[in-house]
């Protein structure tokens, strides 16, 4: 668990961070959404004391971090840096290394360590470990970077837009591969982004940032649904019904337990209320099964049920509450 | 000129003996003068030498300006004649050029990995000597080799404050007017030079490696 409690931060006269507020839970990932120059890499920075604040705390664990020594800190953090700054004179598996070495881990101990993030990150450890830095693609030496954050398996990872350099179709196919590491090793993360369908796809929740302030701090369907400021409304812009059917997990309605008769088709309570939508309309019966992925039925649902939780969810038609 | 090769088979020990005092001086001015230039270099890297880069290098600079054999003979005038004096003139000529490549190597590290090296939890000494120096690794040893270049061909001036070295012959012969005697002690001192450079231009392109 990390906490940021009024925590500011000013260059001069200007103010990068202005006393904002924020905790993130143990094993939650909670992504730092907003414009160019809002202020998420300087937060971001001072949970490592990569940079200092000008006032406030930071607890990690209940612990004050001006307690640690930075060093000590930044071993224990994992930290994808925005500029990737992989070491040029370094081969892919020594970048990776890098933690584990100055903690002092074996060396037999990193080298399957290294195989095992390379594999984990889609990168065929037999092809990559030995490249330099320059033979990689930009979208590759973030991968690699993102490894290296997580070679000492720290609890807490802090990561500075580690997708920014993938071409989009290969981001959307690691971001879904990063959400499934991320429930499988439920990490406590914050992570930059300024990328609205990475947000949304990825956070438990979501700190929408401007001029160094937090607009809002909810989940996905939480923002879309009841912006609390006007700002919040026009961030995510377009249609915001159609993403709040792409935000909204099926599991995330009431479900009404299925009546007489089998339906037809089913889908699982993790897919969204898009692909629900979808099935719906092509199937050809009226109601959808949903199962909880392991075989078992929870319910039924029909287009009425998605209707009604839409507009419940709208309410006001998501007018600012402020 | 065909007394060349009969002038160089009856010397040949004067020559090699001449050879050895020339890398004897040259030597240690330069063994010298890379760990105090790197010293140096380093030091004016650190954020707190900001304000002092302009006027150290300023100095070292007027050390370069100096005609060397200009700076032999204030060498000699403070330190009297003889290797040590030899010694610390070449040392003082051959400091700029390493120091600032040192600087400039460490200058041209990307600003991204030395942020990266810091948050991965590494010590400034630690940053220093495994993401710096080695990414500077290129520049120092070119600094190095333009300065062991000066330094072999400054060091033939030595003997002219009783030093030593191919200087010897290069001095007698213009002196006695026997260019076969001048070029015994020229053609080493090229060769010396030449060599030196070569190898040391093969290490720095082995530094580089991981450019592609
Ligand atoms: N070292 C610094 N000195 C002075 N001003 C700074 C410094 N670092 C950041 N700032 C300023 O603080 C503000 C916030 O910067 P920050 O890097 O946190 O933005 P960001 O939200 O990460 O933007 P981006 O999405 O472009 O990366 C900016 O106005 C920036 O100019
Ligand atoms: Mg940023």
């Amino acid at each position: 668990m990390i906490e940021f409690i009024d925590v500011r931060k000013t260059y001069g006269g200007e103010i990068a961070v202005n006393g904002v507020s924020l905790r993130v839970e143990t094993g939650e990932l909670c992504v730092l959404l907003g414009p160019s120059g809002c202020g998420k890499t300087t937060l971001l920075r001072m949970a490592n004391r990569l940079v200092e604040p000008t006032s406030g705390t930071i607890m990690i664990d209940g612990e004050d971090i001006m307690c640690s020594s930075p060093v000590e800190l930044r071993r224990r953090i994992g930290y994808a840096i925005q500029s990737v700054g992989l070491f040029p004179h370094r081969t892919v598996a020594q970048n990776i290394a890098t933690t584990p070495e100055l903690m002092g881990m074996a060396a037999g101990k990193i080298a399957a360590r290294t195989d095992e993030l390379l594999s984990m990150m889609n990168l065929e450890p037999a092809r990559y470990r030995d490249r330099y830095p320059s033979q990689l693609s930009g979208g590759e030496a973030q991968r690699v970077g993102v490894a290296r954050a997580l070679a000492a398996d720290p609890p807490l990872l802090l990561m500075d837009e580690p997708f920014g350099a993938i071409d989009p179709i290969n981001r959307a196919e690691i971001r879904e591969e990063f959400l499934a590491l991320q429930r499988r090793l439920r990490k406590t993360i914050i992570f930059v982004s300024h990328d609205i369908p990475e947000a949304l796809f990825l956070a438990d929740r979501i700190a929408l940032m401007r001029s160094g302030n937090i607009e809002q701090v909810g989940a996905p369907p939480e923002l879309i649904a009841s912006p609390a400021t006007e700002f919040v409304k026009r961030f995510f812009g377009g249609d915001r019904r159609m993403l709040l059917l792409e935000t909204t997990r099926v599991a995330e309605m009431t479900i009404p337990p299925a009546g007489p008769g089998n339906p037809r088709a089913a889908i699982a309570a993790e897919s969204t209320l898009r692909e629900a939508l979808l099935a719906l309309m092509s199937g050809d019966g009226e109601h959808l099964g949903i199962h909880d992925g392991n075989g078992g039925m929870l319910g039924e649902i029909t287009l009425g049920d998605i209707q009604r939780h839409m507009a419940l969810a709208m309410r006001a038609d998501g007018e600012p509450r402020r | 000129m065909n007394e060349l090769f009969p002038f160089f088979a009856d010397h040949l020990k004067d020559i090699g003996l001449r050879l050895g005092e020339h890398v004897r001086t040259v030597g240690v001015a330069l063994l010298l003068a890379i760990p105090l230039g790197m010293g140096i270099g380093i030091a004016l890297s650190r954020g707190w030498a900001r304000r002092i880069r302009g006027p150290v290098f300023y100095l070292l600079g007027l050390g370069q300006t100096i005609p060397s054999l200009a700076l032999l003979a204030l060498a000699v005038g403070l330190l009297g004649i003889g290797v040590v004096p030899a010694v610390i003139a070449l040392l003082l000529y051959s400091i700029l050029p390493i120091a600032r490549n040192c600087y400039t190597g460490i200058q041209s590290v990307p600003d991204a990995a030395v942020d990266a090296a810091r948050g991965l939890g590494m010590t400034q000494l630690q940053i220093l000597r495994s993401v710096q120096l080695p990414l500077a690794g290129a520049y120092i040893i070119a600094g190095i080799r333009t300065a062991t270049v000066v330094a072999i061909s400054a060091g033939a001036l030595a003997s002219l404050i009783g030093a030593g070295g191919l200087g010897d012959f290069i001095f007698a012969g213009i002196s006695l007017y026997r260019p076969e005697e001048m070029l015994a002690g020229a053609i080493p001192t090229a060769l010396l030079a030449l060599g030196a450079d070569f190898g040391l231009s093969l290490l720095e392109k082995r530094l580089e490696r991981w450019r592609r």
